[in-house]
Order: structure tokens, then C-alpha cells, then sequence
């Protein structure tokens, strides 16, 4: 399984950035290889749609997961359609989002939990 | 004649004389057609109150998939700069809301699975002033010809509204004079509605929130070379400040309104001037001429964009120092209050400045007008840090390499490829191009790339009540959501690191993009309107947006004894809006004392309306409360 992490550094003990159109990194960390790759996230400067961009980057990159502080109408409308499952309102460190989720302690979103940047 | 009445700030008057001097021409026997170009607020339709006989949708053409065509390539998704389209394996998905309607998906898709359909910003109506006496003539009948758009409620994109708008009266046989009533601030809806005109009029106040948004007028109108003069509203209030800078820089002064209580009477309750003052007419009539003079003696030239930089990279964003957000983890227990009032010049930066006092030290105030920061006036921010804002990118074609095919002056739906000499060459007008790159995309011979911009810049600063984040969007820029965004996002930052637990913000006047990018998640709303019926009408837009998107918000009426029946109708609206209403100030010349002084008005001696404004403020502290229980 690959999951997706929004990050503020580009490390696995760096805090989750609770933004994920606009996050700085994202990390995807693959658990069948127990990697991590730090992504810098394009769409954190573009001018519009920073959440659908953001979203295609994780579709693209083929995680399974994201797990961020916050995610917006069109983000979560983009995850749902590729089928990439979410879990939000995180504010631990990158490993320890990914502990948690594995233990199964955060539910999974059924809905955006913020509003869309235009 | 093509007259655009423009003005940095809002609320300086430019209704009142875009409304007169359609009135007053038409008085004269010409043909007069009244163009609303403000369509986040537009007001004119209070004072000519017209019959509309015709409208039709300001509309946007956003591409639909026709899935039987579809093959997946993603072509369309990679060549669209907006991120309107989402391409999975198996699926696309379109998100009109975020659609500019370049066309580069429907260029790019190899099937021709894409097809444009319009989809709806806002109304243009068209119609028939109501028949008016003026003073001059009470016998005679007067009428103009009216068009309006209107932004609809939730929508960000202004400039395909007014472009809509101005398209009808794009024929010069129709009307002899035109005269466009533009948006306030200097951004790209300004830009659109004054750019084909023969000349603009500033319309300012002396004060020093005036001058400093008329001096941002005079850089934009001077950037498009349109020729163009002032008109110096309620001139006999507050300083000369305006005039002695009207002389350094050889503007002319077209006409000096004085402030006559009786006028303001008569604009709160939807009437015109030149129908209650016989002179009111003729000051009108003697500003026509003197615009008429200039129109035809100037020598306009045509707009052609300056040739490009090709050795620039754009705007290098690496190079830039930490900014506060970037050194905390979250901003935890941060309130931000957000004052808004739709209609420009209610007075919200005086109150949002006496909150900022009031709150001893313990906010941080953001100026999210970027359009026209006026806080900074009456707070004397020092020690300044400063960050480039990058929102966008700009096409630029290297004129070495074009050769001339034209493709991108065809493709180009913002109109922003100028032909130069006779199309042997093309440019692009940076005040048109919204980086949409179909430029980029059918250049047979890679002329053409796309640039980041910088456009603008933003500050953090200390003041005497406290820190404050503020930004300046460069003249005729557009993405001012997006460095309204930053501006909130740093404030709270800077709260959070100072141990702060409030964020102030002055929010810009309007409906539409940086508006609602100012008042998104913000804890509370407070809109400052007054007792007139575009401040009615104006009031009425906000608090739907603010419903819209569900952020509680209340009422404060400023200048409330200008008309308290008005007062009265205001709380009314808000009131059956479910909007508790926060209190009412008093119109008093303090409130301009204050500014010349470099002061918030609780800060003055003797201000009767500090005490008023007290009382608001502590029931803003009220809600609060309420919304963190």
C-alpha cells in the first residue's frame, strides 16, 4: 500500500502541514518496501485549483491514502473519483500519522472538511 | 465619446457623477447610455431606477466531455493552467468553477471529445432609465439608456461580466456619449471597464485615504495611457493634500464637489443631484465640457505593451526568506474577526482601526484591501519586512523567433496578442493575459513560453497597537484571492507566534474574488454599511455571502443619522436575515480629523463616536464568545 502524507519538511519526523492543495512537501511512503520519498508539491504556488492540482500529483504518484489536516470540496470530490481514501484533521509527525492510520485510529472522510481555494 | 468615471477607493462618488452627468447630457439632447460596469455592486440602477427590457447571461465556456469520444489521452488536462480538469486512467473530470474559459482543452484533445458550453457568471440587463426632471428643467422629460451587469453571488470572475457589459455598447452609432461607471480599486475588472475609453475621470476625496488611492488611479490610468483628469468630491472637507498633488503631477482638476449635507440627504434616499439643485446640474454640465475638451485634444495614443524581457526567468521564489507561516506549526486558538461592507467608503478601515486600538495589544491587524491598503494611513506601521508575491504567470513571445503566422492573436480569447507593425510581429499586453498559455500551445515555432509574475508585495510590520500584515497588489494585476490568502494566512501566523489570540482584518469592497477569499473560515463577519439605498443594496449582497458560506455575521451602521429611516430599514433587513445588528455611529467630521491626524478615531479626543464605537466592539467581543462556547 502507498500512502500519502502533506508535510512541512521533507523528512518522516517533519509535522503534517494541515493544508493539502497548498502543503509545502508531500511524502509518500510505500509500506510494502517501508520507503519514503519526498515529493515537493507544485501546486502549492499555482494561482488556481491548488486542490484538484495537488490531488492529480497523488493519483499521478499512485498512493492508495492521504492522510492531511484539511481537504476542500474539489480536492476531495478529485480523491473520490480515483478512489484514493482519506483521513484528515491530523497534526502529529509524518511517521506517526502513518503509525496511527496503520493502527487504524483515524476514520476515514466522507466529505470536504474545508472550503475550496479558487 | 467612450467617459469612464473610475477611483482607487470606493465610495468617493463615482455613481453620483457617472449618474448626473448621464442625466445632464441626456438634458442636453444627446444620446446617453448609462453603462454599470461595478458588477460585484452596482448602484446606478438606484438613482435611474430603469424599466429593463432586455437581459441576457454573462457566461463562460467551460468544456463538457463527450465520453463516447473520450479516449483518455489526457491531453486536455495537461494543457489546462487553471487545473479545471482532472485525468484519471479511466475518467475526466471537469471543475467548471475553476474554468477561464481559454479554450486550451478543447485545442489540445486529440478526439474532439470536448465540447464548450456556456455556464453562467452573472446578468446583463438593458433598459430605459425612469423618466426624470432635472432641477434645471423641471418641465422636460429626461431619459438614458441603461445596461447593468451583475455578478452573480458565489462567483469569483468579474472581468467576463463587464466585458459582457461593455460588448452592447461596443457599436459608437448607438449612443453619442457613453459613460461607464467602473469598479472601484485598480485591479484587472478596472482595467477592463476603462480601457477602450476616450477619457477617464479619478473621482477622489481630500483626505488621506483619497490621495493615496488616487495616486494608485493615476499609475494605472497612466500605465494604459488613457488620458484623464480628477474630480475632487466633498472638497471642502479634510486637507489640500489632494490639490497640491494634482499640481506637482500636472493633472488637471476638472471639477470640485463641495459637501452639502442636503446632497448626501438626497443620495441616501435614491435621488440625483441635478434633480434637486439647479447647480448641481451645471457643475455637471461644465465637467462634460471640460472632459469633452480634453477628450478631443489629447493625443491618445493606442496601447501598445512595452517588448518583453527575454533573458527573464520570471519571478524566483527560492530566493525569498522565511515568512512567519512558514516558522510555526499551526496557529492554534487564533479568532479572526473580518470587516467587509460590499459598497466602498462606508467607513470600514476607520472602525477596523478603532478595533485594532481597542484591542490593547492583543491582536494582529491584516489589511486584505490590496487593491487600495489604506490601513496603514492611520496606523504608521514601522520596521517593515517585506516578501515578493508571485500569483500567476504571463505569457511573453520573443519577437525574434515569431514569424508573424498569427495563430496566437487567433487563439487568444482575452484578447492580450497585439499585432505589431501590421502583424509581422506580436506582443503581449501583460494587462490582459491570464496565463492561460493557448499562446504557448499553437506557436508553430515555440515563440511563445509562459513566465511567472511577481505581482506585488506584502509586509509585515510593527505598529503601536500591535503587528500587522499588509500587501500591495501591483496595478492592473489580477489574483488579489490569492495574495488576500497569504496576507490571512501570515497575520494569523503572526499571532500565533506572538501569543496573540485575535486577527483584525479590513477586508476590500465587493462581492466577488478577494472578497470571498477574505471572509472564508474567519470566526466572525462584520459589515459596515450606511443609511443609504446602495448601502442597502450593498448590505443585502454581503450578507448572502456571507450565508453562502456559512460565516456568522453581524450588522453595524455607520453615519446612521445621515438617514435613520434608513437606519431603521437597514436593521430591518438584517434583522429578518437572521444578522444581529451591532450598533450605530454617528456621522461626524471627527471620523476625517482622525485621518489627517494619522490616527484611529477612539484615539482622538473628544470623539463623540468613540464611545459608539466601543459599544460595537464589545459586542463583536460578545459573538465571539458566543461562537467559541
Amino acid at each position: 500500500m502507498k500512502i500519502m502524507i502533506t508535510a512541512q519538511g521533507q523528512d518522516p519526523d517533519a509535522r503534517v502541514d494541515e493544508r493539502f492543495g497548498r502543503a509545502e512537501w508531500f511524502i509518500l511512503h510505500d509500506t510494502e518496501t517501508d520507503s519514503w520519498q519526498a515529493i515537493a508539491n507544485k501546486a502549492g504556488q499555482a494561482e488556481h485549483g491548488a486542490g484538484v492540482s495537488a490531488a492529480q500529483a497523488v493519483i499521478d504518484a499512485g498512493a492508495n491514502v492521504l492522510l492531511t489536516g484539511h481537504v476542500g470540496p474539489n480536492a476531495f470530490t478529485s480523491l473520490q473519483a480515483a478512489g484514493v481514501q482519506i483521513a484528515s484533521q491530523i497534526n502529529e509527525t509524518v511517521r506517526e500519522a502513518v503509525q496511527n492510520y496503520l493502527a487504524g485510529q483515524y476514520p476515514l472522510v466522507d466529505g470536504p472538511d474545508s472550503l475550496p481555494s479558487h | 465619446m467612450k467617459i469612464a468615471i473610475a477611483s482607487g477607493k470606493g465610495g468617493t462618488g463615482k455613481t453620483t457623477v457617472s449618474t448626473n452627468l448621464a442625466m445632464v447630457l441626456a438634458a442636453s439632447g444627446r444620446t446617453v447610455t448609462y453603462v454599470d460596469t461595478d458588477v460585484e455592486e452596482p448602484n446606478g440602477h438606484i438613482f435611474l431606477n430603469p424599466t429593463i427590457d432586455r437581459d441576457w447571461p454573462a457566461t463562460v465556456p467551460v468544456p463538457e466531455v463527450d465520453d463516447s469520444r473520450c479516449t483518455h489521452a489526457q491531453a486536455c488536462a495537461k494543457s489546462c493552467r487553471y487545473s479545471a480538469l482532472l485525468a484519471l486512467p479511466d475518467k475526466l473530470v471537469v471543475f467548471p468553477q475553476l474554468c477561464h474559459g481559454c479554450g486550451a482543452c478543447s485545442l489540445a484533445c486529440p478526439s474532439g471529445a470536448l465540447v464548450e458550453k456556456d455556464r453562467r457568471l452573472g446578468l446583463i440587463e438593458a433598459g430605459k432609465s425612469r423618466p426624470l426632471h432635472l432641477a434645471e428643467n423641471t418641465q422636460a422629460q429626461v431619459q438614458t439608456h441603461l445596461i447593468q451587469g451583475r455578478l452573480d453571488i458565489g462567483e469569483t470572475m468579474a472581468v467576463p461580466v463587464i466585458k459582457a457589459a461593455l460588448k452592447d455598447v461596443a457599436d459608437p452609432s448607438q449612443s453619442e456619449i457613453v459613460i461607464i461607471d467602473a469598479p472601484p480599486g485598480t485591479s484587472c475588472p478596472v482595467i477592463e471597464a476603462i480601457r477602450d475609453a476616450d477619457i477617464v475621470t479619478l473621482v477622489t476625496e481630500p483626505t488621506p485615504f483619497g490621495l493615496n488611492d488616487l495616486r494608485l488611479a493615476v499609475e494605472m490610468v497612466r500605465t494604459l495611457h488613457l488620458p484623464f483628469g480628477v474630480v475632487i468630491n466633498r472638497a471642502d472637507l479634510g486637507d489640500r493634500r489632494v490639490h497640491e498633488y494634482c499640481d506637482q503631477e500636472q493633472i488637471p482638476i476638472l471639477a470640485e464637489i463641495p459637501y452639502q449635507r442636503a446632497l448626501a440627504e438626497a443620495y441616501s434616499r435614491g435621488r440625483l443631484a441635478s434633480e434637486v439643485f439647479v447647480e448641481s446640474g451645471r457643475h455637471f454640465m461644465t465637467l462634460f465640457d471640460r472632459m469633452a475638451t480634453m477628450a478631443t485634444t489629447s493625443n491618445r495614443r493606442s496601447h501598445v505593451p512595452p517588448k518583453p524581457d527575454l533573458s527573464t526567468t520570471g519571478y524566483d521564489r527560492s530566493k525569498e526568506k522565511t515568512p512567519p507561516a512558514q516558522r510555526i506549526e499551526k496557529p492554534q486558538g487564533v479568532q479572526e474577526v473580518v470587516v467587509i461592507s460590499g459598497k466602498g467608503g462606508t467607513g470600514k478601515t476607520s472602525i477596523l482601526s478603532s478595533f485594532f486600538a481597542l484591542s490593547e495589544n492583543k491582536a494582529v491587524v491584516a489589511d486584505c484591501d490590496v487593491d487600495a491598503a489604506d490601513l496603514y494611513l492611520v496606523v504608521k506601521p514601522t520596521a517593515q519586512d517585506t516578501w515578493s508575491f508571485s500569483g500567476g504567470e504571463g505569457a511573453i513571445i520573443d519577437e525574434q523567433a515569431c514569424t508573424g503566422c498569427g495563430l496566437c492573436f487567433e487563439h487568444c480569447r482575452f484578447d492580450a496578442i497585439v499585432p505589431i507593425d501590421d502583424g509581422q510581429t506580436y506582443r503581449v499586453d501583460q494587462t490582459s493575459c491570464e496565463g492561460c498559455g493557448v499562446c504557448v500551445d499553437v506557436c508553430p515555432v515555440d515563440a511563445a513560453r509562459l513566465v511567472p509574475r511577481q505581482n506585488g508585495q506584502w509586509f509585515v510590520s510593527q505598529t503601536r497597537h500591535g503587528p500587522m500584515v499588509h500587501a500591495r497588489l501591483g496595478i492592473a494585476e489580477e489574483n488579489s484571492g490569492k495574495l488576500v490568502s497569504v496576507v490571512r494566512t501570515q497575520a494569523k501566523a503572526m499571532a500565533a507566534i506572538e501569543g496573540r489570540s485575535l486577527v483584525l482584518v479590513d477586508g476590500p469592497p465587493g462581492v466577488g474574488c478577494p472578497v470571498i477569499s477574505s471572509v472564508t473560515g474567519a470566526s466572525f463577519v462584520v459589515v459596515v454599511s450606511e443609511p443609504t439605498l446602495s448601502g442597502l443594496h450593498d448590505m443585502e449582497r454581503v450578507a448572502e455571502l456571507t450565508d453562502h458560506f456559512k460565516i456568522k455575521t453581524g450588522l453595524c451602521i455607520n453615519k446612521a443619522d445621515l438617514n435613520p429611516d434608513m437606519s431603521d430599514r437597514l436593521e430591518q433587513e438584517a434583522t429578518k436575515r437572521g444578522l444581529p445588528v451591532l450598533g450605530r455611529i454617528h456621522y461626524h467630521e471627527s471620523v476625517v480629523k482622525a485621518q489627517l491626524e494619522e490616527k484611529t478615531v477612539v484615539e482622538l479626543q473628544d470623539s463623540p463616536v468613540a464611545e459608539e464605537i466601543r459599544a460595537v466592539w464589545k459586542n463583536v467581543l460578545a459573538h465571539l464568545d458566543d461562537a467559541t462556547s
